[in-house]
């Protein structure tokens, strides 16, 4: 069931450069949203923009969702600045989820791709998974948060060192993979940091999965608008098949 | 939905449509996708996505894009092919809408990819109507290609109304060099209903970049910005050919430019683009011109469709 919703901001938190973490009262989409979900967003008047925007659950409570929203063109940046009280057009929750994975996984998001991840690994973490790691990957130290106060311990890691360890995300999973295997990977983010971790998870045989960032006109599965090509030839849609995809299918 | 006097019901080449509120075609998927926000039902027909005879996987990715007050598509006729279509879909569509106004759309590479399939959509049993895509800007064969001239156009009509006795829609498209003649050739061969139009071929440079945005590089633009280019093809096939029962389509979002389009001479409209920006837009819009026409004292449609058509 998908639902169309008005939804109310609670709070916008500044938690990065240029990165916010958006708590939206929305009882009817929380009840029944999933990590790997997303919901789309009218564009607010002001932004100019006319088609909905896609973004992936970050978390949820009882009557609430967050965001995680970074601003790269008119639609995030406007909604960076609404106020609390404000009320946004949603529909969700869109898409398909994660798999139930009963082993350790190891999650890694890249940019806002973290959202995704972190849905993830709060509702793992409740369930009673103790031993997933979860690992934050930016190009800075601006990019991330100081302290992202997270039910499962947070990593990070940055290209030039200036916080966490010294890498971009497949560095740091090799890093990982010299003392220790997970059974499975899952991670969201950059193109380039999906097909890193796409090919480690051949590399050392690990089941792994990924949420894929696309381009949406409907979100619903009928436009047909964004096409994943697949290894075996053709395409699948990333809101109605995807966003999470089996890395082994996916061409990047 | 302000519609209990009917004043919303209007009759078109045959069909009988609740409202004149119609989806169109590549917007509304297989008939199933928007159950949970716009439901058939609601629609006073529904055009399923465009079929060819075998599967097509689409244009490379990315496919569309955001511009001004609209986007630009390049999905490239991606479908399941006509016997998934007619064997899996429209079972699966008709399980769940029995009483829906549902037309399927096709496109063919060939005349022959027409005949097959236009006899095909026939025999079917459960589809009310064919429309015709003769317009898509998306593909290297067919598409636009066909309906860019009257003569190849009023061909791919002759075909299909040889084989079919379901009534046929024709989609033109905005960039024929003239669109009335492409209508008068396809009313002329057979054509029950002109659909007046398909999107406008365009295109998008990312400057970052340096190079197109679209995998195909060009696509089709569709949204609010088209409308005034789409309304003058329509005003003008309906001031031309004024007996040819017409369907306006061109980035229909609110009452004012659905109602606008029915005064040019359109006796229904197609919604596209708007779904997808808030799929209730189809409430919205029927809402208003229901007070519109209550505000003007007209009584049915009728009252409406045509008037600017005098001056």
């Amino acid at each position: 069931m998908k639902i169309k919703e008005t939804g109310k901001i609670l709070s916008t938190k500044k938690i990065a450069e240029n990165l916010f973490e958006l708590k939206i009262e929305l009882p009817q989409i929380a009840s029944v949203a999933q990590p790997g979900n997303f919901v789309t967003i009218l564009p607010p008047t002001d932004s100019g923009r006319y088609l909905r925007r896609p973004f992936s659950l970050a978390g949820k409570g009882e009557d609430f969702i967050t965001l995680v929203i970074r601003g790269i063109g008119k639609v995030t940046d406007s909604l960076s600045l609404l106020g609390n009280g404000t009320f946004l057009d949603i529909m969700g929750p869109l898409g398909n989820n994660y798999p139930e994975i009963s082993g350790n996984i190891w999650m890694v998001g890249g940019g806002t791709g973290i959202a995704s991840v972190l849905f993830l690994s709060s509702i793992r973490k409740a369930a009673g998974f103790n031993n997933d790691r979860l690992l934050w990957a930016g190009q800075t130290s601006e990019a991330l948060p100081d302290v992202y106060p997270h039910p499962v311990n947070v990593d990070f890691a940055t290209d030039d060192g200036t916080k966490g360890e010294k890498g971009d995300a497949a560095d740091v999973l090799k890093k990982w993979l010299k003392t220790d295997k997970p059974d499975a990977i899952a991670a969201c983010g950059p193109h380039g940091m999906l097909k890193a971790v796409k090919e480690i998870g051949a590399e050392y045989g690990i089941e792994t999965w990924l949420s894929l960032e696309e381009f949406m006109a409907c979100g619903v599965g009928a436009c047909a608008g964004c096409a994943v090509e697949l290894e075996k030839g053709g395409y699948e849609k990333a809101c109605e098949d995807g966003p999470v995809f089996s890395a082994d299918r996916v061409i990047l | 939905m302000n519609n209990s006097d009917n004043i919303l019901k209007t009759a078109i080449a045959g069909l009988e449509l609740e409202n004149p509120a119609i989806a169109a075609s590549g917007t509304y998927g297989y008939g199933t996708e928007y159950d949970d926000f716009c439901p058939s039902e609601d629609w006073g027909a529904v055009i399923l996505k465009s079929i060819s005879e075998n599967p097509r996987a689409g244009n490379p990715p990315p496919r569309c894009c955001e511009v001004e007050s609209g986007m630009i598509n390049s999905i490239g006729l991606a479908n399941v092919g006509v016997e998934i279509f007619l064997n899996q879909k429209m079972p699966e569509f008709r399980k769940k809408h029995e009483s829906s106004v549902c037309i399927a759309s096709i496109a063919g590479e060939s005349l022959a990819e027409f005949e097959l399939l236009s006899e095909k959509i026939d025999s079917a049993g459960n589809i009310d109507a064919v429309e015709i895509n003769i317009s898509c800007p998306n593909v290297s064969k067919g598409g636009m290609h066909f309906g860019s001239d009257p003569v190849s156009a009023g061909e791919v009509i002759s075909v299909c109304r040889k084989n079919t006795k379901l009534p046929i829609l024709a989609k033109i498209s905005p960039a024929a060099g003239s669109p009335v003649d492409v209508a008068r050739s396809c009313a002329d061969s057979g054509a029950d209903i002109i659909v007046a139009v398909n999107t406008v071929p365009g295109m998008k440079i990312d400057i970052e970049k340096g190079k197109p945005v679209l995998g195909n590089i060009f696509g089709g633009m569709s949204g609010p910005a088209m409308y005034p280019a789409a309304l003058r093809i329509a005003y003008m096939i309906h001031k031309a050919l004024p007996d040819v029962p017409l369907i306006g389509c061109g980035g229909i979002d609110n009452a004012d430019t659905a109602l606008q389009f029915m005064m040019a001479g359109c006796s229904a409209f197609q919604m596209g683009t708007t779904i997808f920006r808030n799929p209730e837009s189809l409430y919205t819009i029927l809402d208003e011109i229901c007070i519109f026409m209550q505000k003007k004292g007209y009584k049915s449609l009728k009252d409406c469709i045509g008037i600017a058509g005098e001056y």
